[in-house]
């Protein structure tokens, strides 16, 4: 959405809907042309300010296919057919892993390995400081940075009871909904990331849900 | 400047420009109005090539229900050249 566009569509419908008001009862049928004009240019800005979205996005998403399509080839071709991420927070970057499930990782290193299982591994670096300084809102800081940064969804469900945690993202934007499949979801990817730079802590992914507008995360704190 | 901008510029000034011409010959006819105002969209979407930056469906349907009106609009003007009286008994009611 442009929401320059739409503010200005949105008085220019206004104004036409009040000249063609003022035309009609002074049965001046010219005002009233004219406003149908405006009225029909504003609906056609409307339109457009509504589902504007920038053009870039379109080249990310075919790009995050091309590389999720890669990531995976990848991970079957080293027999992890039946795999889960893990997030290792280390300074200002977090160890994304993909590896069989349950399995004690020791310093995983970017791109390939094996160890106790093999594995696919690579780096997300952050901006500012360093992993768990957060504090107390913490979660809050986590919801604002996926739905006011990322755009990923409206609004962010964040539960934490012991050392689990419960991640739902609800009314997930169109753009990204191509994006919230299995697997390695970039959106999953992300979040997982910024949860454990976030929590400070190493994270598994236990269970991952994407239906319709929602994607629901299950991680274990390890 | 962006396609998004460029389109609301051109779109507005061509709307204005006819649509200001239009009331000052007099013009009383609102379908005169809309169809013009609907040319200006779809010239300014063709120089500009706005919709590679807005999403494909609310652009189509869009496109769709002015090339509806635009061809309604042309329609009845036909008609009532070629055929007054079958668009007189149309347009009455009960008739």
């Amino acid at each position: 959405m442009d929401a320059r566009i739409t503010i200005l569509a949105a008085n220019l419908l206004l104004a036409s809907v009040i000249l063609v008001l003022v035309g009609y009862f002074t049965g001046s049928y010219s005002v009233v042309g004219a406003a149908a004009s405006i009225g029909t240019v504003a609906a056609a800005l409307l339109t457009i300010g509504l589902s504007y979205r920038e053009p870039s996005i379109n080249l990310m998403v075919k790009y995050c296919e091309v590389s999720r399509t890669v990531l995976a080839k990848l991970a079957e071709d080293m027999g992890l057919t039946s795999h889960t991420l893990y997030a290792i927070p280390e300074g200002k970057a977090v160890t994304i892993v993909v590896s069989k499930p349950n399995i004690t990782l020791e310093n995983p290193k970017p791109l390939i390995g094996i160890g106790e299982a093999p594995y696919v591994a690579f780096k997300v670096r952050f901006e500012g400081g360093e992993a768990g300084e957060v504090g107390e809102n913490t979660i809050d800081a986590f919801k604002a940075k996926m739905t006011d940064i990322y755009g990923v969804s409206r609004n962010v469900e964040v539960k934490v009871e012991g050392e689990e945690c419960n991640v739902v993202f609800e009314d997930i934007n169109e753009t990204v909904k191509p994006l919230i499949r299995k697997p390695l979801s970039p959106v999953t990817v992300v979040a997982l990331a910024e949860l454990a730079k976030a929590l400070g802590r190493k994270l598994q992914l236990v269970h991952e849900r994407a239906e319709d507008n929602t994607l629901e995360l299950k991680v274990v704190l390890v | 400047m962006r396609r998004i901008e460029a389109y609301t510029l051109l779109a507005t000034s061509i709307a204005a420009a006819i649509t200001a011409s239009l009331a000052l010959i007099g013009e009383s006819r609102v379908d005169v109005y809309v169809s013009v105002a609907i040319l200006s969209h779809f010239i300014s979407v063709a120089l500009t090539g706005v919709e590679v930056e807005v999403k494909r469906k609310a652009f189509t349907t869009l496109t769709i229900v002015y090339i509806a009106v635009f061809s309604a609009i042309v329609a009845f003007r036909v008609m009532e050249i070629l055929y007054p009286e079958l668009l007189e008994k149309i347009l009455t009611p009960g008739g």
